[in-house]
């Protein structure tokens, strides 16, 4: 018995929910000529709004002039964007123009690497003709020692003298070379020791060649290709047959 | 008078480009010492590719081995040089540094 008398007690302690008397009452129906002249009214509103502002703003249809006043009309016609006018100097190359922290390249992006054998003794130089604020990401690395020289040469040279950034005694460096003027930037390798000493260097950015010079005024220009050049020919050529 | 100056400044802007001098950079065995009948001391420098060059061991001539300033008698037949000399062209320009080197390895 207590069992049962604990249930009864439970059971009247059950909260009250509130009643909503609307959900039990159900509505009357609408009149007919009401529920007519609501659906009226609402495409009517909606019309105005398709006149008056989707068109103008999606379609660039804005035949009541609504758009245009309420300044929906550039979403259908944004002006289009002015292209980039690079400065061209007296050599007809653009410079690369900055805009806050974008810089803009008329040239193709380029990306090249060279291995270089270096004899006992001598040295070799390898750097890029960039134009003033062009930029370049590189890497290179020796397995020898070798003194290097990390230096530009502007157009102008001899005239005006060569500029070194960086002489450490390292066999490898990474980083970015923004040029300081138009001109070759590049490295200068000498091999300190008797045997030889191979150079690897990768670079990316824009510049327009690229030249090796040697011990006793040897020069020879490198052909460099386009990066996008590049990726595509490492795409997967379709085999004959397959459908595109 | 003004026509003598005239030809002076034609000649000397003439000769201009045969004296372009430029550097040079040697690196082989020393084949040959010798003084010229004038008492110019030369040496003859061999490479590895086998071509032999004549340079001029001069006053302004520093030779070194590890940082060590030697005389110019150092410079004798067997010894591997690097040689870093200055004129209008490889042959008989006028030896600036010369480093005494270790004997270079043969290419394998």
């Amino acid at each position: 018995m207590p069992d049962t008398m604990a249930f009864s007690r439970l059971a009247n302690e059950r909260p009250v929910l509130p009643v909503n008397p609307a959900q039990d009452t159900p509505l009357p129906p609408l009149p007919r000529a009401t529920l007519l002249w609501s659906s009226l009214a609402a495409l009517l509103v909606a019309f105005i709004l398709l006149v008056t502002v989707v068109l103008p703003a999606e379609y660039g249809l804005d035949p009541l002039g609504t758009g245009k006043r309420l300044g929906v009309t550039a979403i259908s016609n944004p002006p289009a964007a002015a292209p980039i006018r690079f400065a061209v100097d007296e050599t007809g190359n653009a410079a690369p123009l900055r805009e806050g922290p974008l810089t803009h390249y008329q040239g193709p992006f380029q990306v090249n690497s060279a291995v270089l054998v270096i004899p006992p003794y001598q040295y070799v130089e390898y750097k890029y003709h960039m134009l003033k604020d062009a930029s370049l990401e590189f890497a290179w690395e020796a397995d020898g020692p070798v003194a290097h020289d990390n230096h530009s040469e502007p157009d102008t040279y001899p005239d005006d003298p060569a500029v070194s950034f960086d002489k450490r005694k390292v066999q490898k460096a990474n980083g970015t070379l923004v040029a300081p003027f138009n001109g070759l930037h590049g490295w200068y390798w000498e091999n300190l020791g008797g045997a030889p000493v191979t150079v690897k260097v990768s670079a990316a950015g824009y510049y327009d060649y690229a030249v090796e010079l040697r011990t006793n005024h040897f020069r020879q220009r490198h052909d460099i290709y386009p990066a996008a050049e590049m990726a595509k020919a490492a795409l997967p050529q379709p085999a004959k047959g397959d459908k595109p | 008078m003004r026509r003598i100056l005239a030809l002076a400044a034609l000649l000397t802007g003439l000769s201009a480009p045969l004296s372009a001098h430029e550097d040079y950079r040697t690196v082989g065995i020393i084949t040959h010492r010798y003084v010229t009948s004038d008492k110019q001391q030369m040496m003859e420098v061999t490479d590895a590719q086998n071509e032999t060059a004549t340079l001029w061991i001069s006053k302004q001539t520093v030779v070194k081995q590890d940082d060590k300033v030697l005389t110019p008698a150092a410079l004798k037949d067997g010894v591997t040089v690097v040689v870093d000399s200055y004129g209008d062209e490889l042959d008989y320009s006028e030896a600036l540094n010369v480093r005494i080197v270790p004997a270079i390895a043969a290419p394998k």
